[in-house]
């Protein structure tokens, strides 16, 4: 097992750092061990990845993206961007607010932090720099802010959990996700409202009711979209992959022909790259259940269980743990791979600890979406850096408040089961 | 090999990049829209007739391996796999050769032995086993075809880009010819 873990460990590292696509970093080091247990790695990977993929609750994955795009580029972002600014940018620093507010529902809407930083860095970061506001703090609220969208659902890491966990219900992690997400939201804006005292950011314009009014009746329509997936899921009116194609059938009508904002000629290439980013996705999920399968031939759940459990008997202990080993994990791991790899192994943990299923895959997704925003690999640090066209070097010690805040909301959301079970259990999931 | 012909080695590779990409993002592109189309109707004969035509989930289902297969070898051609290159780029240029010529041999032994090997053997061995779909009149075979099919793109991507990074001079910057 030692041997297993050894290559599993000390490939995927390697080819990682050669820039190797981290799909085929986990892949390979996935068929090394399964040749060194004496499988046939080829067939093996293949069925894997054919199966892995083949399920109707990862459908809503593309859709969920889909529609994403189709919101972004119908001029959803700039909408609900309006809207936030009428209600928040009467503030000293409301700026920040507005983004991490705006963040909070287009990540919602588009299931995608990624999205999220570079639809809304893109309209935010330059409105923020002409307002004076220091550019590195700016990508730091962007960057941080866009992975609430993660925890706000509709949100495609949740059903990659389901899937991994085996038992969940998608509904109940939507449901699950919502107040943790918000809370976080409402920490980051905290640490946008000692920057902006410490360094007197100034107050932006004060929009009158009447303003308000119209940002929110333009911004309504976009937000009706997650009344519509959510109350439809929750109610049982559909399944969330259906409610996935109700978004997209959604999002079309608005953009294309209620807005007019998207041409019928530009279709086939947002097809396309909702296609690609579905591809990597899958092709992650593929080679990851191959790697996860390899490990629970090779015990190493129930071994890691063990010495876990053997350390000590605290759930407050292991769970502290359980979270210092994700953080780690998160830095260099991305979160799909994240998921699919780690859940088999804490997740039986966390139930001898008499957790739900639906709090951990919470405490999970809320713990990585910190690796999202750390060096060497965060997906959204690089994308905000991207956008605001500014070094990682140069935005991490701006990071480093917003890192306490998610830190502190992490915890809170691990240690308090209220945050996430309240909703589910109120609603009976 | 004389600096014209490696510049036309360099064109030809491209060249042929080009005109495959196009056509396997239109593969890509119908697959995703006959997908949303079916996962639609899906949902409204749920509604028009009160049950939903069984053959559409498993059309689903099948058509999302396709998209995810022949997508996966596009991402190739675009470079659009998620990797860290923060440690590539800092290498010298005659070494950040070698570790991308290494890296595209990584993926090609990994695209020929899951996608081609590994999957020829998993259609070959549900082909054997005469396994059909449950609502779909076709052999279970057609899901995993995906594999292979899309592996001949990939392979002849990443053996393209292997032989555009070799024809490339060290010093000029990537996609300078471009």
């Amino acid at each position: 097992m030692i041997e297993v873990i050894a290559i599993l460990v000390i490939v995927f590292v390697a080819l990682l750092v050669m820039d190797v696509p981290i799909a085929v970093a986990i892949a390979v080091s996935a068929m090394l061990a399964m040749l060194l247990e004496g499988y046939d790695p080829n067939l093996m990977v293949a069925s894997k990845l054919a199966n892995g993929i083949d399920s109707f609750a990862l459908l809503a994955i593309p859709f969920f993206i889909l529609s994403g795009i189709l919101m972004g580029r119908g001029g959803m972002a700039r909408r609900l961007m309006d809207f936030a600014s009428t209600l928040m940018s009467r503030f000293p620093g409301g700026l920040a607010y507005v983004n991490t507010l705006t963040c909070m529902l287009f990540g919602s809407i588009s299931g995608s932090a990624a999205a999220a930083v570079t639809s809304i860095g893109g309209f935010m970061l330059p409105e923020m720099k002409n307002k004076g506001y220091n550019n590195e703090f700016s990508v730091s609220v962007t960057t941080t802010a866009a992975t609430t969208g993660l925890l706000i659902p509709p949100s495609n890491i949740m059903i990659v959990y389901a899937v991994a966990s085996g038992t969940v219900s998608i509904a109940a992690m939507f449901m699950a996700g919502i107040l943790p997400g918000v809370l976080i939201g409402l920490l980051l804006m905290a640490v946008c409202y000692i920057i902006a005292k410490r360094t007197s950011l100034s107050p932006g314009e004060s929009a009158s009711l009447g303003q308000i009014w119209t940002a929110f009746r333009h911004a309504f329509l976009s937000m009706l979209l997650l009344v519509i997936v959510i109350g439809g899921i929750l109610k049982g009116i559909f399944t969330s992959t259906e409610a996935s194609a109700i978004a997209v059938a959604y999002a079309f009508t608005l953009t294309v022909i209620v807005y007019r904002e998207v041409r019928l000629s530009e279709i086939p290439e947002i097809l396309l790259q909702a296609g690609v980013t579905t591809a990597v996705i899958m092709l992650l999920i593929g080679a990851s259940s191959g790697m996860s399968w390899i490990m629970t031939i090779s015990n190493i759940p129930q071994t890691v269980s063990q010495v876990m459990l053997g350390l000590s008997d605290n759930p407050i202990v292991i769970m502290l743990m359980i979270n210092l080993l994700l953080l780690f994990v998160g830095t260099f791991m991305d979160m799909t791979p994240a998921v699919l790899i780690f859940t088999p192994i804490f997740l039986p943990i966390a139930k001898a600890l008499g957790i739900d299923p639906v709090h951990f895959g919470i405490i999970m997704i809320a713990n990585l979406c910190i690796g999202l925003c750390t060096p060497p690999v965060g997906t959204c640090l690089f994308l905000g850096c991207g956008v605001g066209k500014t070094t990682i070097a140069r935005v991490t010690p701006f990071m480093i408040p917003f890192f306490i805040a998610m830190f502190v909301g992490l915890m809170l959301i691990t240690y308090v089961s209220g945050f996430s079970m309240w909703l589910p259990q109120l609603l009976d999931l | 090999m004389a600096v014209d012909e490696k510049g036309a080695l360099l064109r030809g590779a491209i060249g042929f990049r080009k005109a495959m990409t196009r056509i396997l993002q239109w593969i890509v592109i119908a697959l995703m829209g006959v997908l949303a189309l079916d996962v639609l109707w899906g949902v409204l004969s749920r509604y028009a007739f009160g049950q939903q035509a069984k053959w559409s989930e498993e059309l689903a289902r099948l058509l999302l391996v396709w998209v995810s297969f022949f997508g996966a070898s596009v991402a190739f051609a675009m470079k659009a796999h998620l990797g860290l290159d923060y440690f590539a780029s800092k290498l010298h240029p005659s070494a950040r050769k070698t570790n991308k010529l290494i890296g595209i041999g990584v993926c090609l032994v990994f695209a020929i032995s899951v996608f081609l090997v590994g999957g020829m053997e998993l259609v070959s061995k549900t082909y054997e086993s005469g396994q059909t779909m449950v609502a779909l009149p076709m052999s279970k075979w057609w899901a995993y075809a995906a594999l292979p099919a899309s592996g001949v793109f990939m392979v002849l991507f990443l053996v393209e880009q292997f032989v555009e990074a070799m024809a490339t001079p060290v010093d000029s910057e990537e996609g300078a010819i471009e």
